[in-house]
């Protein structure tokens, strides 16, 4: 059904009830929630009135209202209730919406979210409401929102009587995932004041405000129209900033006027869609013989410029709009258009800091001061290539983020959401800990719910903060951190090593100033180049939690992302398989598809990960993790486009990660004996390594190739020249106690070959367990030779120390990057 | 699989036998291994590159152009291997051992 059957249902006096959801979904159309004939009755003020019968089929957003008032001024609320058998209980109620008085239909714009199988009522709290007159057994009306009184409706006849039509939301078929881009405001919808009369006008609409506030493509518009009249020619201009005092008009659409139909707002797809960017300006092209077909409302804090003629030119450059000798006429009042394209990759969420501060104010507030490139965003996005929306809002708490969590991102339907704040709570002093972190932990599950990621950036350094207040938000991200545990898709973005220096008299190990290359010199904002610092953070976080691997979250929640935020920090991706066959679908940076899918009865199974390529992804070559229950499994190498890993079982809990080498530097204490290392050179020959002691004796490596050990001893020749070559392992014989300082810079892969070699355990201390099954399933045997004891261990718990090498048998020849 | 070892190797020279072939064998498992004479006339062979490895107390038995000579493997006293230089002439075809 589209918008115009429902419009032309509601005139017939049929109630009708649409939802949206999340964004622009359908999520209900019921044509028959009210059913209301006849003439006009009178609900009591302090009545609620709803119809028992007819329930909400689906969860969502219902976003419009539409009311025919004649009479009192005044306010109403929307409500739900449960039917629980025996009685209505009480759910949920809208804030106060207005009436006006006066004899015209109204569309109210309303934000109220209905569970499906919940009642939909409207409380009024005026003297009198006066509904559509008609006596429906069903229509029920009780007193405040309380269950105890089950009053069914006593309609009476009134003259000047207020017409419920229905409530609606923004539906449109187009519009399932779009999202509105400019401007933060309501559609204009009211009765015509705005138009042109017998002659074409140029519009253009000069308030921060409205301008385009995501780069991309301008797809679909929605606009009231109170009545078209004869509305001959409109077209929608888009505007750009030449910063050389002019605008260049840089995009028009086609003429919708055709397109558009009186008293409704109105949902047009552009036939071509319009290339825009952050900042850009929008006005419109009129004509009609007749005034008033728009509504433009007061607005104090921009203009509406227009001239009483068409620019000329298709592509008209350095036009000066804001010279008052290129305009006829300048007036306070906006006509609310709203702009569509597809929905953003990241909306970013936060105070001033999020919104550009000092450089640039984003364009969801008020204040005239443009520098995109400088912000957060824009910096993450020349890194990303990713689209996004700038929603930060100056001198805002997190109570007041998270009040607009909805409207301002979940509405936006994007994949992620980065949240920033908290430094303007702390600076209040008014606020609580424990609300501060509510407000967190409500838009991290008002994004779960709405299956976006939730990126919280930790509270940044603030050198205007006293160490009290710093220790306090060390302590707030303390708990962000923690989170995590409840919370397995949270993204934590911790920059403040990055952007913070330590602060002389604070705690150990702080980061509570502004580091002074970032510090903007307010010693509370940061610059460009802090900016810069904040976004890479923000884009590693990304490239760390998925090997570069974005994400598509299923409906079952079968996928989810993992992070550690202790230590290395390491992103994950994983999957429990909960079936004999499962695939999930992951989407790349680039979009291509990643399919971990586990397959076949039994409890062998093939876990197969294919990648996509682009320079934000993982690479072939790169390594990748897989671990079981947590306990770390194989460790398997991409090549042509995938990952593979066997040996998989249903119901069980899989994470995949991105394998990263931490550089350490090792002291081997080599007892007298033999002692077992690692290779931490790209290559040393044997009496290169019988150099650099004068306690040793023999030196010798485990040829893999040939099965044979290579083996020099001192002030002998043979085998002197043979190579060590990185991570393969070798032993050293000492006469002495030696300690060994081996430093390891990186962990290449080694090619085992079939049967065994003697390779070095370069990353952390593990147990032949691990270290086999990191190798894979070709690992059928390994022992360590320990150093301490000087004798050969094989017990799957027997630990390699970093630094230390083991002998490994392998039935294939096997590369390993573990 | 009974590996792995750690290194034993038996050393030494063989004067005027440069890249000949020399050959050990484990007289405990009878599995022998060959290495070719340096040209400065140093040889070295590992017992771990014996196919079952070497134990405590083996004997192992060098060849080199026809003549043999016989070593054991101490790891208590000589844990990092053993010297064994051989010179044909002087010994002359006499059989030469070396236990302990």
């Amino acid at each position: 059904m589209n918008l115009k059957r429902i419009w032309i249902a509601s005139l017939s006096f049929v109630l009708i009830l649409l939802m949206a959801g999340h964004g622009m979904a359908v999520v209900s159309i019921d044509t028959n929630v009210f059913n209301i004939t006849g003439t006009s009755s009178t609900l009591t003020a302090g009545y609620t009135i709803f119809d028992t019968n007819k329930t909400a089929t689906e969860s969502g957003t219902i976003k419009y209202i539409k009311l025919n008032t004649s009479g009192i001024a005044g306010n109403f609320k929307l409500v739900s209730f449960q039917d629980n058998g025996s009685a209505y209980i009480f759910k949920n109620e809208s804030i106060n919406y207005s009436l006006s008085a006066g004899g015209n239909i109204q569309i109210i714009p309303v934000d109220f979210y209905i569970s499906s199988g919940e009642i939909l009522g409207i409380y009024s709290a005026k003297t009198t409401l006066y509904l559509t007159s008609g006596v429906i057994s069903t229509i029920k009306y009780i007193s405040g929102y309380t269950n105890t009184s089950k009053v069914y409706a006593s309609w009476s006849s009134a003259a000047n009587g207020e017409y419920l039509y229905g409530a609606w939301g923004d539906y449109n078929q187009t519009l399932i995932d779009k999202s509105v881009v400019a401007p933060y405001a309501s559609l204009s919808i009211g009765a015509g004041n705005w138009g042109s009369s017998s002659i074409t006008k140029e519009y253009f609409i000069d308030h921060h405000q409205y301008r385009i506030r995501q780069t991309g493509n301008i797809t679909n518009i929605s606009l009231f129209i109170d009545n078209k009249r004869t509305l001959s020619d409109f077209r929608l201009t888009f505007w750009r900033d030449n910063t050389s005092g002019g605008m260049d008009r840089i995009g028009t659409s086609e003429n919708i006027a055709n397109n558009i139909s009186s008293d409704q707002i109105n949902y047009i797809n552009l036939s071509t869609s319009i290339p825009v960017i952050e900042g850009d300006y929008y006005g419109y092209i009129l004509n009609s013989t007749s005034n008033s077909i728009l509504y433009a409302t007061s607005n104090s804090n921009g203009f509406t410029n227009y001239t009483n003629f068409e620019l000329s030119g298709a592509n008209l450059t350095g036009y000066d709009w804001r010279n008052l000798t290129n305009y006829s006429a300048s007036s306070a009042t906006v006509v609310t258009i709203q702009m569509y394209m597809s929905s953003p990759y990241a909306v970013f969420i936060g105070d001033s800091i999020t919104g550009g501060f000092p450089y640039h104010y984003s364009y969801i507030t008020t204040t005239n001061t443009n520098n995109t490139s400088a912000t957060i965003e824009y910096q993450w996005y020349n890194l990303t290539r990713k689209s996004y929306q700038n929603m930060g809002i100056g001198s805002q708490t997190t109570t007041q983020i998270q009040a607009r969590y909805i409207s301002d991102v979940v509405n936006l339907t994007p994949q992620f959401a980065i949240i920033e704040g908290g430094v303007n709570d702390v600076s209040n002093g008014i606020v609580s800990n424990e609300t501060i972190l509510a407000n967190y932990e409500q838009m991290i599950t008002d994004s779960e719910n709405a299956s976006i990621t939730p990126v919280v950036i930790l509270i940044l350094p603030w050198t205007n903060g006293n160490n009290s207040q710093s220790q306090r938000i060390d302590y707030i991200n303390s708990q962000l951190i923690l989170k995590k545990n409840n919370h397995s898709s949270l993204i934590i973005v911790d920059a403040r090593q990055e952007v913070g220096s330590f602060r002389a008299g604070g705690d150990a190990d702080n980061y509570w100033n502004i580091s002074t290359p970032y510090n903007s010199g307010d010693n509370v904002h940061f610059n460009s180049a802090g900016h810069l610092e904040i976004a890479e953070t923000i884009r590693l976080s990304f490239i760390d939690l998925y090997g570069n691997i974005s994400h598509n979250i299923s409906s079952d929640r079968a996928l989810l992302y993992n992070k550690s935020v202790v230590g290395n920090t390491k992103l994950n991706a994983s999957i429990i398989p909960s079936s004999d066959s499962i695939t999930v679908n992951v989407t790349t940076y680039n979009s291509t598809l990643i399919n971990f899918t586990a397959t076949n009865s039994t409890s062998d199974q093939t876990m197969n990960i294919s990648l996509g390529n682009d320079t934000f992804q993982v690479l072939n070559g790169h390594s990748y993790y897989i671990t079981k229950d947590n306990v770390q499994q194989q460790l398997s190498i991409a090549t042509s486009n995938y990952v593979n890993f066997t040996n998989i079982s249903v119901g069980s809990n899989y994470t995949v990660e991105e394998y990263i080498f931490t550089s350490s530097n090792q002291i081997i204490s080599c007892p007298v004996g033999w002692c077992f290392l690692a290779m931490n050179y790209t290559n040393k020959t044997l009496l290169e390594i019988d150099n650099n002691y004068t306690t040793d004796t023999v030196q010798s490596l485990f040829n893999s190739t040939s099965q044979k050990y290579e083996t020099h001893r001192i002030r002998y020749t043979p085998n002197q020249n043979s190579n060590v070559t990185q991570k393969q392992g070798y032993s050293i014989y000492f006469i002495t106690a030696t300690n060994v300082n081996i430093n390891l810079t990186s962990n290449p892969t080694i090619s085992l070959k079939l049967g065994w070699n003697l390779v070095g355990n370069m990353d952390t201390n593990r147990s032949l367990s691990t270290l086999k099954t990191s190798i894979g399933a070709t690992a059928t045997s390994a022992s360590h030779f320990n150093n301490t004891l000087q004798s050969w261990q094989t017990a799957d718990a027997e630990i390699v120390n970093v630094g230390e090498s083991f002998m490994v048998y392998v039935n294939a020849n096997t590369d390993w990057s573990g | 699989m009974p590996f792995p070892f750690t290194s034993y190797p038996i050393y030494g020279i063989v004067p005027n036998y440069a890249s000949q072939t020399i050959t050990a064998k484990n007289k405990t498992t009878n599995e022998t291994q060959t290495e070719t004479i340096q040209s400065n006339t140093e040889y070295l062979i590992d017992c771990a590159n014996f196919t079952s490895g070497y134990s405590n107390h083996d004997i192992i038995e060098i060849t080199i152009s026809g003549r043999v000579y016989q070593i054991s493997i101490n790891e208590t006293q000589f844990p990092d291997g053993r010297q064994l230089d051989i010179n044909p002439p002087h010994y002359n075809n006499k059989r030469i051992s070396q236990y302990y």
